[in-house]
């Protein structure tokens, strides 16, 4: 039995580290094979092998050249372009009505508040994806079926229905500030913007970041309303398309790699940007009390 | 505030960079109508399958469902196709131009889910479609496909087989576009010679001295049927009761035995036979793991492209059975040119597809895009004979069960059966085998 507590602490902790370390390893891995294959090339000229038998391509492998192709070669440019407006829209609709959503339940009273509130939270517990064909046929009858616009009312049109977290959040601000800027002359929406809104800051952040991210992740609603029409398709519905036979015989598994590995960047790079503001948004939206 | 700014600035800037990345990219898009400029670039007379009474007949039809209007179709073909079927179309719109303004579209979309597009909405899929031959079923039994126009010339010029397959219950329900939708051996020259080419035994044992592999995709079932069908069974398309698939007189212990002598050759040859896909065949050419393998139609462009010179096609070999050397018999598909139903245009949409199925479209497309024809005529042209390639995946048609009427439960049973082959603990006695065939042929029927 080992008596020093500090040899033991040492020990224990080694052991935990290494645990961990093994875990990360395991975690992060995927996504190392990803972003190094996707630099890898044909050293002799040519399209590279879909698959290697080694994990690490060989150090006279790597290079740009799939990521010059990707955007000078494929459609991935454009594909990109029309995820980003998507995700920029989506996220401006869905924010803001998710803010108003929350602050009303928040703030005003209103006779069928409750009812309400019981309504928009059972409608938000039904996926969005379960309405798809539905959708798909309303769309076509507007005309709105393989446009933008109409992928966009799809991931905007439901949004205030998440206001739960939001409402929670504004809960925890304290009305006498209200009732302050109101004896001070302001109206309900002076107070909401002046006083409410700047105080949310880190739950709007919260919003921001998941609207802007789920255009960049769905498949499903993306692959029924655009159909055919490869000029107007997001990220997701694009790789995709490049992992069918016809593409992987042509060696577009290499784009696949590359494209995946571009499509992380502006998420990643919002993440970063946001980051301290999002850690506050969680866990305040969590402290409530 | 400042951060606030910079927030602001930021999503400024990444919208401008999103709209001009969008807007910026005006390269002449996929699925842009064909302009009718295309057609002039020809200056040389555009082939026409009919003659002039024919055309003026169909010039009629075709006049009088436009009604004055504009025809619109659209067309669904594979990506590395496109530029072809534009120039096409655009010469098939130049035949018809005194009689209506046709407006035809060309869009991407893989054959190998052209079916299901089509069905999933027949109103915005195209009125023109290429697909792969085991979709026809699925197609036909809705009433997705048009019957064909032209069925005594589409049958005059076409293989048998590949007119065969593109018949439902005694009516002609898309054209043949393409007579080679399958898959054969491709060996690298170096390794292995055109006589050892010829016996799967030959081929493994020099797999064996150069230390390499032979890769074929045995859990698939589009490949494993092969281990049946060189046993003498096949497919006969469906019983009466139109859902359970119909075999031929097979005899089971010869069948067996096939079986069992493919997976006693894997077990001796374990260390160099490799089951993959058959991207991994050209994979292991480039890397220079591989000797030989089984590789599809569409593979040829990469496997040439990885094997320059070398490359080495051929049908698939013999499998000693019993003692007895006995061709690999596979199963062969084709491509088709379907009309769809719904189509408000069914006049030029089937004259459209008789044409793009026409001889001289698949002559061309033979040599821009290493197509094989299903056109008899194209098939016995100087550029497929002597194409090594295409004279060897038509030669294995015919040694082949036609991928017509095949119920969905066929492919996972097969499969089943060929990774059980694959697996050298086996013990692949002979009653051990033959349980295995039996319970694979009881799935097919059953499940």
């Amino acid at each position: 039995m080992i008596k020093s507590y500090k040899l033991r602490r040492g020990l224990a902790n080694t052991f935990i580290y290494i645990l961990l370390a093994v875990l990360g390893l395991i975690w992060i891995f995927p996504l190392v094979w990803l972003v190094l294959h996707s630099f890898r090339i044909n050293p002799a000229g040519g399209d590279p092998a879909t698959m290697v038998d080694h994990l690490f391509p060989h150090l006279d492998e790597y290079g740009i050249n799939n990521y010059v192709e990707l955007f000078t070669k494929t459609d991935f440019l454009r594909w990109f372009g029309n995820t980003f407006i998507i995700a920029v829209v989506c996220c401006i609709i869905s924010t803001l009505s998710v803010l108003v959503v929350a602050y009303a339940f928040s703030r005003l009273r209103f006779k069928a508040r409750k009812p309400l509130i019981n309504v928009g939270m059972i409608m938000g517990m039904f996926p969005g994806f379960m309405t798809m064909i539905a959708l798909y046929y309303i769309l076509k009858m507007m005309g709105l079926d393989q446009t933008l616009l109409g992928l966009i009312l799809c991931y905007s049109a439901g949004s205030g229905l998440g206001y739960l977290v939001m409402k929670g959040y504004l809960d925890t601000i304290p009305h006498a500030l209200d009732e302050a800027a109101t004896i001070d002359g302001a109206n309900q929406f002076q107070v909401f913007w002046k006083i409410i809104l700047p105080m949310a800051k880190p739950m709007v952040i919260y919003q921001i970041l998941t609207s802007f991210i789920s255009p960049w992740c769905d498949f499903i609603l993306v692959r029924l309303i655009m159909q055919d029409n490869v000029n107007n398709y997001t990220v997701s519905r694009g790789l995709w398309m490049w992992t069918e036979q016809e593409y992987k015989a042509q060696g577009y598994f290499r784009f696949f790699l590359a494209g995946s590995v571009v499509v992380s960047i502006p998420i990643t790079a919002l993440f970063l940007y946001m980051q301290k503001y999002y850690v506050e948004g969680v866990t305040a939206g969590g402290v409530k009390g | 505030m400042n951060a606030k700014r910079i927030l602001a600035l930021l999503f400024a800037v990444l919208m401008v960079a999103g709209c001009l990345a969008a807007c910026g990219e005006t390269k002449p898009a996929t699925t842009d109508p064909v302009d009718g400029t295309q057609a002039a670039t020809g200056a040389q007379t555009t082939f026409v399958p009919w003659s002039a009474e024919d055309i003026a007949d169909l010039g009629a039809n075709i006049q009088k469902e436009a009604a004055g209007n504009k025809v619109t179709l659209k067309v669904w073909q594979p990506e590395a196709a496109q530029d072809v079927f534009k120039a096409q179309v655009a010469d098939f719109k130049e035949i018809f131009k005194d009689y209506a303004e046709i407006e035809i579209e060309v869009a991407i979309q893989g054959e190998g889910d052209a079916g299901a597009n089509v069905l999933s909405d027949p109103n915005t899929a195209a009125d023109v479609f290429g697909f792969a031959s085991d979709q026809i079923m699925k197609l036909a039994k809705p009433g997705a496909l048009a019957n064909v126009m032209f069925p005594n010339e589409v049958t005059s010029m076409n293989t048998p087989a590949s007119v065969e397959a593109a018949t439902y219950e005694g009516n002609l329900v898309a054209y043949p576009e393409v007579g080679d939708n399958s898959y054969f051996l491709c060996y690298d020259k170096r390794d292995i010679t055109a006589d050892q080419a010829k016996s799967l035994e030959a081929i493994l044992e020099a797999c064996k001295a150069n230390n390499k592999r032979f890769i074929m995709n045995t859990g698939d079932g589009y490949f494993a049927c092969m281990f049946l069908f060189t046993g003498g069974l096949e497919t006969m398309g469906l019983e009466e009761d139109g859902e359970t698939q119909k075999f031929n007189d097979y005899d089971i212990d010869q069948v067996t035995a096939s079986v069992k002598a493919f997976a006693d050759l894997f077990k001796t040859y374990k260390a160099n036979f490799e089951s993959n896909q058959t991207s991994a065949v050209v994979d292991g050419f480039k890397n220079g793991t591989t000797s030989a393998g089984v590789i599809g139609s569409w593979d040829v462009a990469s496997a040439k492209a990885a094997l320059g010179e070398n490359a080495g096609f051929a049908i698939l070999p013999t499998i000693n059975i019993n003692g007895t050397d006995t061709p690999i018999k596979n199963m062969f598909g084709y491509k088709f040119i379907g009309v769809n139903s719904q189509t408000k245009f069914p006049y030029t949409a089937q004259a459209l597809a008789y044409y793009l199925s026409n001889e001289e479209c698949q002559q061309e497309r033979a040599e821009q895009l290493e197509w094989g024809p299903s056109n008899i005529n194209v098939a016995n042209s100087d550029f497929v004979t002597n194409n090594e390639s295409m004279s060897a995946i038509l030669a294995q048609a015919t040694n082949s069960v036609p991928q017509t009427i095949i119920v969905g439960t066929f492919w996972d049973p097969c499969a089943a059966l060929g990774t059980y082959i694959t697996e050298s603990s086996n013990d692949f006695s002979e009653a051990n085998v033959k349980a295995e065939v039996e319970k694979c042929i009881n799935n097919i029927l059953d499940l």
